[in-house]
Order: structure tokens, then C-alpha cells, then sequence
């Protein structure tokens, strides 16, 4: 589970779970440590202008490293979904939905969630989602939820 | 229409199964070996060596000789000495654009291209590792895996955006199962598949079925691979006109000076069957969203107006990543495509990929 040590930084605590676990590396750290804190946070260039998922060493557009992580809101809309059917991970039992979610800031974010299934089937294209943060026993993954067409998320840097 | 320069002039396949008891090692050397004698060389012949040794599925292990077969275990083997040697981390139709730039060069004058591939015991795809690294770390942990739930949701935003259905994608599957029955090495000869047995397959990750994706396979394709100038010297050479390696695929027509229009059969690689319609938008033979259409009206099988995976595909020949698309482009544009053969083929298209990474192969018969 998540703890704080005393000057702050987020600290994931190893404990046992029977599914794939996130291995951060020197580009993803920072990623992962902002959602031990329930922050979505995504880099930013500030001479580009633009947010960038997955992380990424250099910015593709002027090749700065000066890259900021900045939060977005955590909100945004169902791209595309399917339903896993046949068993190919350690701990998850199909049926389950997986999906991708464009986020409201900018058209090629797209983040990799579960859902809940419509019954039986894939969720809708297009349901409004927002973040949430799933306990794990090693800590915080992202998911996205269902949400109203008008709730709000926390302000964009 | 130009050429570049250089000509597959030797074609081996060894038979496709499912697992053997076989070491990859000699699977490897059976088709090496059976793509010189149709060159017409020897060993000694060989001074340039490319392969793409790589066991694709996430959870293979790596063994020399038993998983995959690097180019250095196959030379000894085979008691081979090229003076230029590489193993690729990509697919066949890359390999073959590699060894038509070392012909080009004037290193070498012979060199084979070979490609093995096995399929381990267990789930293909299935991963036991609980560690996410990579890319990996933002999708397994959600159950999702990088190849088959990735490519089942890009389809299923095709089908939103465009009005695709199940029975539209029958017939690149119905197409490719069709076809094999004409083929003598594929793993589904034998074996038809109906509509409604494709309806009622279990799912993968819906909207993909097992039918959707390429069964897994034992086998290999070799090819001996000259330069123009020699090639005319052996009995059916395929002259390559262009590729464009792990670039838009599109661009092979530029490079060739060829209009899609003017390809008499394609090639297409088919891993899981919604690739099919991505690379002929892709390609340029529809519009996008256009696919669908095209297969319908137009028409993908053997008297259709783009023949597409006349051998079968990796759907109906099994999954040999590629190499069974090259092997065909070569055997279509040579005339050696037995009762698959088309008629009057001038331009031979192959592309091998996926979304990111795909390269494009145009050959002909004629120099």
C-alpha cells in the first residue's frame, strides 16, 4: 500500500498481488510517484506546448528535456473498448473490459483503463469518464470511472 | 517501371505444423538449403547472410538453436562463410530490403535471407510475468496486452466510426481460408470455414475471435537473394522494382513507379484480420473507411479485382510473421504459384508490418 515517509515523497511498499504490477523506470518515475499522491500528472513542454503520454525522454517536437509535469483534469471520453474474453494474464478473470480514454486535453492522449462491462457487453464509445485511483497491494494505479457529462475534475496546470 | 538492382532468385519452405519434436535449428537448415538448390548455387556461393531470429510471442525464452536461430549457429551449421552477416529485430520483408542494399553495394553476391519460427508449448501470448516494464507498464496492469486487446480496439473503432461488421472482416478470414485450400503448405488446408462457424468462434478480445488472429505455427522460409546482373543467369528470378523498409508503406509505389492501380495481386500481412483493411487504406487501394466497400464490391479473392493473400495469409497458412507473404509475392510474379496462379502478373505487391513499423515489397517477373 502507499505510504509517506516524513519528508514527503511518496514510498510504494512491495506487498503480494497476483497481477502485473507497473516496473517505473528513470522516464516513468516521476509518472508513477505523482499518482501515489492521486495526481494525473503528464509532462509538458512548454516551448511545444504540448502534453505527452506515454512519458518520453525528450519532447518529439523540439527535442527538450526541460519537460514539466503538469496535472490535467482527469477527465475525458471513451475512444474505444473491447472485452477480454480469453484468459492471458496472471490474475484477471474474463470476462473484463479494457479500454482506451482520450483525455479532454488534447486529442492524442490516450490512457489504457478497465471499465465496467454495459451487461454483457463492451462499453460505449464516447461515455464520459473520469480518473480514479485504484488500490493495489503495491501501491496506486490510474483507472477511469463513469462520470456526469458536466462533473468536473480538478483544474489543468 | 525501374528495378532496384537485385532478384530473388531461390525460394525453400519447410512443411508448417503446429509443434514438433524438431529442433528449430534443423527446421532452419531444411529451408536454407532447399532455397539454394532452387537458386541453383552452392553453399560456397553464399557471401551474405541476413535473418530475423526472433521468437515474437512476449513470453518465448530465447535459446540458440531451439527458440530461434541466429545467423551465426545457422553458418556453422551449414558451414557457410558470408563476408557480411547481420540478425534483424524485424520482420521477413525487411530482411529482404537489407539484402537488396548489401547486393547494391557490391559486398555480396549471393545472399540468403532466412527466417524460422516455432511456437512454444502453453498459450501463445499468454505472460506468467508479473512485472511491467516498458510499455508494458501501462497496459498489463490493466490485463491488456500490446498485440491482441490493442489491435481488437483499434478494430473496434473502426467498426464505430465506419459501420464494419463482424461479416464484413468474414471476408478477409473467408478469403484467406478459402485460398489456403489451394495451397499446399498451409496449416488450415483441409480445413473450411463457413459464416456461421465463424460467428460462433469464442473471442479473443471482442470484437476479435480466435479466427481473427493467425495460429501459431513451426516453420521456415529461406530465399537466395543476386543482384540484377546475376540473376539472369537462373531460371525464375523475381526482380525487386522497390521497397520501403519500416517507412509509409505507400511510398513503394513512388519508389517502383508503379500506381496502385497497376498491382495484379497484394500480399497483405494479416496477423490478426483487421489489418487487412488498415493496410488498403494505408496503401491507397480505398479511401479511408473505404475498406470495407472494396472487399465487398470489388473484391479481394482470386478473380476479384486486388487478389489479396492468394496463398492464404498467415490466417489460412499459419504464422510465420511475414515470411509466407514474401514467399508468395515471389511465387505470384514467377509463375510458380501452382493452382493459385494468376494470370499475366506484372506487379507483385507484399507488405509485412504492423501500424507503426511496416515495409513494403514490389516485385515482377520481368526485368
Amino acid at each position: 500500500m502507499a505510504t509517506t515517509s516524513s519528508d514527503d515523497v511518496p514510498v510504494v511498499a512491495p506487498g503480494p498481488d497476483h497481477r502485473p504490477r507497473p516496473v517505473p523506470d528513470p522516464v516513468t518515475e516521476q509518472y508513477w510517484a505523482w499518482v501515489q499522491r492521486e495526481q494525473l500528472r503528464l509532462q509538458w513542454c512548454a516551448g511545444c506546448e504540448r502534453r505527452m503520454f506515454p512519458p518520453a525522454p525528450v519532447c518529439p517536437g523540439c527535442r527538450s528535456e526541460a519537460l514539466e509535469w503538469r496535472r490535467v483534469t482527469g477527465l475525458g471520453t471513451i475512444h474505444t473498448a473491447g472485452v477480454v474474453r480469453k484468459a492471458f494474464v496472471p490474475g484477471f478473470d474474463p470476462p473484463y473490459a479494457v479500454v482506451s480514454v482520450q483525455l479532454a486535453e488534447q486529442a492524442d492522449l490516450h490512457m489504457i483503463s478497465n471499465f465496467p462491462m454495459d451487461g454483457d457487453a463492451a462499453p460505449r464509445i464516447g461515455t464520459p469518464v473520469r480518473v480514479a485511483f485504484e488500490r493495489r497491494p503495491w501501491g496506486l494505479l490510474p483507472q477511469f470511472v463513469p462520470r456526469s457529462a458536466d462533473d468536473g475534475g480538478p483544474d489543468a496546470d | 517501371m525501374r528495378t532496384d538492382g537485385v532478384a530473388v532468385v531461390g525460394v525453400g519452405s519447410t512443411a508448417i505444423v503446429r509443434r514438433t519434436d524438431r529442433s528449430l535449428l534443423a527446421i532452419a537448415c531444411e529451408a536454407a538449403v532447399a532455397a539454394l538448390g532452387d537458386a541453383g548455387i552452392g553453399p560456397e556461393d553464399v557471401d551474405g547472410y541476413i535473418g530475423t531470429p526472433v521468437a515474437p510471442n512476449p513470453s518465448a525464452a530465447h535459446a540458440d538453436g531451439v527458440d530461434e536461430v541466429s545467423g551465426a549457429l545457422l553458418q556453422r551449421t551449414l558451414g557457410l562463410a558470408p563476408v557480411w552477416s547481420a540478425d534483424l529485430v524485424a520482420m521477413s520483408a525487411t530482411a529482404v530490403v537489407a539484402a537488396a542494399q548489401a547486393l547494391r553495394s557490391g559486398d555480396c553476391r549471393y545472399v540468403l535471407v532466412v527466417r524460422v519460427i516455432g511456437n512454444p508449448p502453453g498459450v501463445y501470448s499468454a505472460t506468467s510475468n508479473l512485472d511491467a516494464a516498458g510499455a508494458a507498464q501501462f497496459g498489463l496492469p490493466y490485463g491488456y496486452g500490446a498485440a491482441w486487446a490493442r489491435h481488437a480496439l483499434w478494430w473496434a473503432r473502426y467498426m464505430h466510426d465506419h459501420g464494419a461488421t463482424r461479416e464484413d472482416l468474414f471476408s478477409v478470414v473467408g478469403t484467406g481460408r478459402r485460398h489456403a485450400q489451394l495451397n499446399p503448405l498451409a496449416y488450415w488446408k483441409g480445413t473450411e470455414l463457413t459464416l456461421p462457424q465463424y460467428l460462433a468462434a469464442p473471442w479473443v478480445c471482442e470484437p476479435l475471435s480466435i479466427f481473427d488472429c493467425d495460429i501459431p505455427v513451426t516453420g521456415a522460409v529461406a530465399f537466395v537473394m543476386t543482384t540484377a546482373a546475376l540473376a539472369g543467369g537462373h531460371d525464375h528470378p523475381a526482380h525487386l522494382v522497390g521497397g520501403v523498409s519500416n517507412a509509409d508503406p505507400a511510398g513503394v509505389f513512388a519508389r517502383a513507379g508503379v500506381a496502385p492501380a497497376e498491382v495484379d495481386v497484394a500480399q497483405l500481412y494479416d496477423g490478426f484480420a483487421s489489418f487487412v483493411p488498415m493496410w488498403l487504406e494505408r496503401l491507397g487501394f480505398a479511401e479511408t473507411g473505404g475498406a470495407v466497400p472494396f472487399m465487398r464490391d470489388r473484391g479481394i479473392g482470386l478473380d476479384g479485382a486486388l487478389p489479396v493473400n492468394t496463398f492464404g495469409g498467415s490466417l489460412g497458412e499459419g504464422r510465420l510473421h511475414g515470411a509466407g507473404h514474401v514467399r508468395e509475392a515471389v511465387l505470384q510474379a514467377t509463375g510458380r504459384a501452382g493452382e493459385r496462379q494468376l494470370p499475366n502478373v506484372r506487379h507483385s505487391l507484399v507488405l509485412v508490418g504492423i501500424p507503426e513499423t511496416a515495409t513494403a515489397l514490389l516485385f515482377s517477373g520481368d526485368a
